[in-house]
């Protein structure tokens, strides 16, 4: 009996999440997962253009919206860190797909990098951009780039053991 | 493809290790503990290479105030006594020729916006040193040992010079003229506009020095930059880093000197055509760098600001650069060591003080807000021999911070009063100070 009850927990999760169909539950995660995970991609990839129009002419414009936008992108990155983890606690009883922790350690990567960036962003004048800030700014949006992928090769990898 | 979690970590890792330097101060010789700071006392100050650090060091100091007997410290020989207290940040000390002691009560006019995220946490940084209270901008009289308010309704006043019976007072945007008779212990003349200075918006450097020369026919005005380092552009330092020379009968002016990042305590060198200011240098080069400094003023003089310091030592966070402004760049007189933030200046040229003081400059020393160890918080000596400084700067009234490195006051303006005793205004202990050679 206690096993059987164990079984469905693990397939269905709890009462409030057995009302909806298991796919339409895992599309809605996946969409809010992906709206919550664009603002820091959106955020780091228009601190780029901005450093890069910065670097090509140095009005202290640009290096403040590079600041700004640095500066959400490294809030909601952590947002996202911290769903994810939260999704990982709360999943770990019943989840079926393997965790993708090349995942997650891109994601803290790349929150560690995107912290030093705004940091060397906090400065003032050409060498607040030139050369450390853009370069930072160069390898958190790579490695958020990379954790998107890793998430999209581990998905598919899931649903094909799952249709197997 | 396949992403091993093993060969992401060790990424990772060398990411931190590539990035740890950032954080370290990087030149041995920038440790402050172990740093000799008489080394950047003087005319030709050691001047280590600029510093990158990932989050700039910050010391504030808790503000205290003093406790009720506590009393700043001065050599032996000397007393010190409140001549007022319950200021509303005294500034700047003037002394009228009948011994009435005017005292500039003011405050940053606060026209400065957030336009980054920096701006949020510098401002939250100096809120907790006791910058951001609300100014009174006022002068307030001493007049036989009773404090009253003189003039009122000031704009972030921070100047005052009297010449003949025009008293003019410098508003952080306009130099102001008013009728004083001698006796007088109020003003109540609106006042005329002599000229307009750079004021707002901004206004980062707010203080505007001010004196006259010997025969009063030209007042000189320290008007400082509206940035550390141009982070609000080149174009929000039009007439600024300056010292203005403004023709008191036109209130016409030029640029006297320039490349002058903050400067205070304008004075001319007692007996000669000589003006000095002391300046405050730029921040978040590390902790030793720059060094704020003394210098006579020469006319038509450039002494660097943004583009160099110390002649011409390139500040990289400058660009595009001006290596024809740089190659005119001349060095200071006399390196006060770094980040002391000296605000007052005053030549002793009474006989009340001993020998050595004779001619020496008093250096009101704001205090440090930008490295890991206090420097400043002290009104510093510096012995004069055949009107150039010599010698290192020798603590002469101290203890601003007690030994727990809380701030009991900051020393600002000096002045020197009839007797030839020496007036601080402090702006956090809210007092004006007198020190007096101990004639007993």
């Amino acid at each position: 009996m206690a096993q059987i009850a164990d079984t469905d927990y693990s397939r269905t999760g709890t009462r409030a999440e057995r009302a909806i169909p298991d796919t339409y539950q895992s599309g809605i995660s996946l969409y809010l997962f992906s709206v919550l995970f664009s603002v820091p991609l959106v955020c780091f990839a228009g601190a780029l253009f901005s450093d890069l129009a910065f670097v090509k002419d140095p009005d202290f414009q640009w290096s403040n919206f590079s600041s700004w936008l640095l500066a959400f992108g490294i809030f909601f990155l952590g947002v996202v860190i911290a769903a994810n983890l939260l999704r990982y606690l709360m999943t770990m009883r019943r989840r079926r797909e393997p965790v993708s922790w090349a995942f997650g350690i891109a994601l803290v990567a790349a929150f560690v990098t995107g912290l030093f960036d705004n940091f060397i962003h906090s400065h003032d004048g050409w060498t607040s951009v030139w050369p450390v800030g853009l370069t930072l700014t160069v390898v958190t949006l790579a490695l958020l780039v990379i954790a998107l992928i890793v998430k999209i090769i581990s998905l598919t990898h899931s649903y094909l053991v799952d249709a197997s | 493809m396949k992403f091993s979690p093993i060969k992401t970590g060790s990424i990772a890792l060398s990411f931190f290790a590539m990035l740890a330097p950032l954080a370290l101060p990087v030149h041995a010789d920038d440790k402050t503990s172990s740093f000799d700071r008489t080394t950047q006392m003087g005319p030709d100050p050691f001047l280590p290479e600029p510093n990158s650090y990932l989050i700039p060091p910050m010391k504030v100091a808790k503000p205290v105030g003093w406790k009720n007997g506590e009393v700043p410290t001065v050599p032996a020989g000397f007393k010190i006594e409140a001549i007022a207290s319950g200021l509303s940040h005294p500034r700047q000390p003037y002394v009228l020729p009948n011994g009435d002691v005017l005292v500039v009560e003011s405050n940053s006019p606060g026209l400065e916006t957030v336009k980054r995220p920096k701006t949020i946490v510098m401002g939250l940084v100096m809120a907790s040193a006791g910058a951001a209270e609300k100014p009174q901008n006022r002068i307030s009289i001493i007049h036989d040992g009773k404090t009253s308010v003189f003039l009122d309704g000031l704009y972030s006043p921070f100047g005052v010079v009297l010449v003949g019976s025009d008293l003019y007072v410098a508003n952080t945007d306009a130099i102001m003229r008013y009728t004083y008779k001698d006796g007088d212990i109020k003003i109540t003349d609106p006042g005329t506009k002599l000229t307009d200075l750079p004021g707002g918006p901004i206004d980062h450097h707010w203080t505007k020095s001010l004196t006259a020369n010997a025969d009063g026919s030209k007042l000189y005005v320290g008007v400082g930059s509206n940035s550390n380092i141009l982070e609000n552009g080149i174009g929000a330092e039009l007439d600024r880093a300056q010292i203005w020379e403004v023709d008191r009968a036109s209130g016409a002016h030029r640029t006297f000197a320039s490349g002058l990042r903050n400067p205070n305590g304008l004075t001319f060198y007692p007996g000669t055509q000589t003006l000095w200011a002391v300046i405050n240098e730029r921040d978040e080069l590390g902790p030793n760098l720059v060094p704020d400094y003394m210098t006579s003023v020469k006319d038509g003089a450039f002494y660097g600001w943004p583009y160099s310091y110390y002649g011409q030592h390139l500040d990289p966070r400058v660009k595009p650069q001006n290596p024809e402004l740089v190659a005119k760049a001349i060095p200071p007189d006399y390196a006060l060591s770094s980040h002391v933030a000296p605000l007052g200046l005053a030549f002793n040229s009474g006989a009340s003080f001993p020998e050595k003081y004779k001619g020496g400059a008093f250096i009101g020393e704001h205090g440090s807000w930008d490295r890991d160890e206090f420097n400043g918080y002290q009104v510093g000596f510096v012995a004069f021999a055949d009107g150039k400084p010599v010698g290192k700067v020798e603590p002469f009234v101290t203890a601003f911070l007690n030994d727990k490195e809380e701030a009991r006051g900051r020393p600002v303006g000096l002045a020197f009063d009839k007797q030839g005793a020496l007036i601080v205004a402090d702006d956090l202990g809210n007092t004006v100070w007198r020190v007096s050679a101990d004639k007993q």
